[in-house]
């Protein structure tokens, strides 16, 4: 036995009811002046709900995306290029520091590993000179190179800067 | 150009042709706008959201395989965004995103609505407005965009059943508000 349920009002208004469902849905729909009340009701929401208008954004809003859209692909190519400066960077600086390790393990004796402290500052001194051997003689000129670099990059960057600035005031 | 389907459209852009991309926007615009109006009740909020949904599907149409409807997984991105939106505004949301299985009486989010001086029309967009923003999206997609309740699930990340219920309980609480205002004597 089928009961008149929202549910089931619901359904048949979404046409889900089965031909069973159905005849005796109407059935009862015929001698229930309460269920009929609230189908209408519901109807009416349905159809209301179907005439319910769209609304639109701005005028200019495909005009504004579309100009976005268009000039996202540069700044992504500069993504890139910042990505690998700074990925090459890094690289640098893991292999000095590794080369740094290297040096420092490469010249510690065994004997010494029996006292935390006096390995700590043995090696503490060891990577002070270890240091201050890679600023001296002919170390020093591959330390320009990066700094030079680095150097460049950050100029690149800054003339960069205030060109994209130059263009948005010009804009203004 | 404007009978191209999605598909053709998005296998343009993705061979360069990038301001073909307008034709999508256009053809999704005032659908997706309206979802979002219904989310955010906020102009400004919605076609802000709105512009960065573009925005994103634009870069996610080279990862786009076609195994969805484009409108479904557009919308996706949309109502994913809105929600994000609604997030950073500090809402509400965990409470007003709950599961359609806990109970909920909307019946309480009409309060304020009231019939006089209104016509039936009217008065039915008043109640949508004040409707909480998992109803309203449901409503929207449904009625609106057309879309089916499978592809409302896929949206929203529910159940069909999940969606079912949210329709029919959005409906039922408009149903009877309008019984209340015997707005019913139109139809008898």
């Amino acid at each position: 036995m089928i009961e008149i349920t929202d549910e089931i009002l619901n359904r048949y208004i979404d046409g889900e009811l089965t031909s069973s469902e159905l005849e005796e849905f109407k059935e009862k729909l015929r001698n229930s002046e309460d269920a009929m009340k609230r189908l209408n009701a519901l109807m009416l929401v349905h159809n209301e709900l179907k005439k319910y208008p769209l609304k639109e954004p701005s005028l200019e809003f495909t005009s504004q995306l579309m100009k976005k859209i268009m000039r996202k692909p540069e700044q992504k190519g500069q993504k890139y290029f910042i990505f690998s400066i700074s990925s090459f960077i890094i690289l640098i600086c893991v292999l000095i520091v590794s080369y740094i390790a290297s040096y420092i393990v490469s010249g510690t004796p065994a004997s010494e590993n029996n006292d935390t402290l006096g390995i700590f500052i043995s090696y503490l001194q060891k990577f002070v000179h270890s240091i201050s051997s890679v600023f001296s003689k002919g170390n020093v000129s591959i330390i320009g190179i990066i700094f030079s670099f680095v150097i460049f990059i950050t100029a690149y960057f800054f003339f960069d800067s205030n060109r994209r600035t130059r263009t948005r005031l010009d804009k203004l | 150009m404007r009978d191209l389907t999605d598909k053709e459209i998005i296998e343009s852009v993705r061979k360069g042709n990038h301001s073909d991309f307008k034709i999508l926007v256009d053809r999704y615009k005032n659908k997706a706008f309206s979802l979002l109006c219904s989310m955010l009740r906020d102009k400004m909020d919605a076609e802000e959201v709105l512009q960065d949904a573009f925005i994103k599907a634009f870069y996610g149409l080279k990862n786009f395989k076609f195994e969805a409807k484009f409108s479904t997984w557009f919308y996706r991105i949309v109502y994913n965004s809105a929600l994000s939106r609604l997030a950073v505004k500090k809402r509400k949301i965990e409470k007003e995103m709950i599961s359609a299985d806990e109970d909920l009486n909307i019946a309480d989010e009409f309060n304020a609505g009231s019939a006089e001086g209104k016509n039936l029309s009217e008065f039915i967009k008043g109640l949508i407005d004040m409707l909480p923003e998992n109803y309203a999206s449901v409503l929207t997609m449904f009625y609106l965009e057309g879309m089916t309740c499978e592809e409302i699930g896929e949206v929203t990340n529910r159940s069909v059943s999940n969606v079912k219920i949210l329709l029919y309980r959005s409906r039922n609480a408009l149903k009877d508000k309008i019984l209340k205002q015997n707005y019913t004597v139109e139809l008898l």
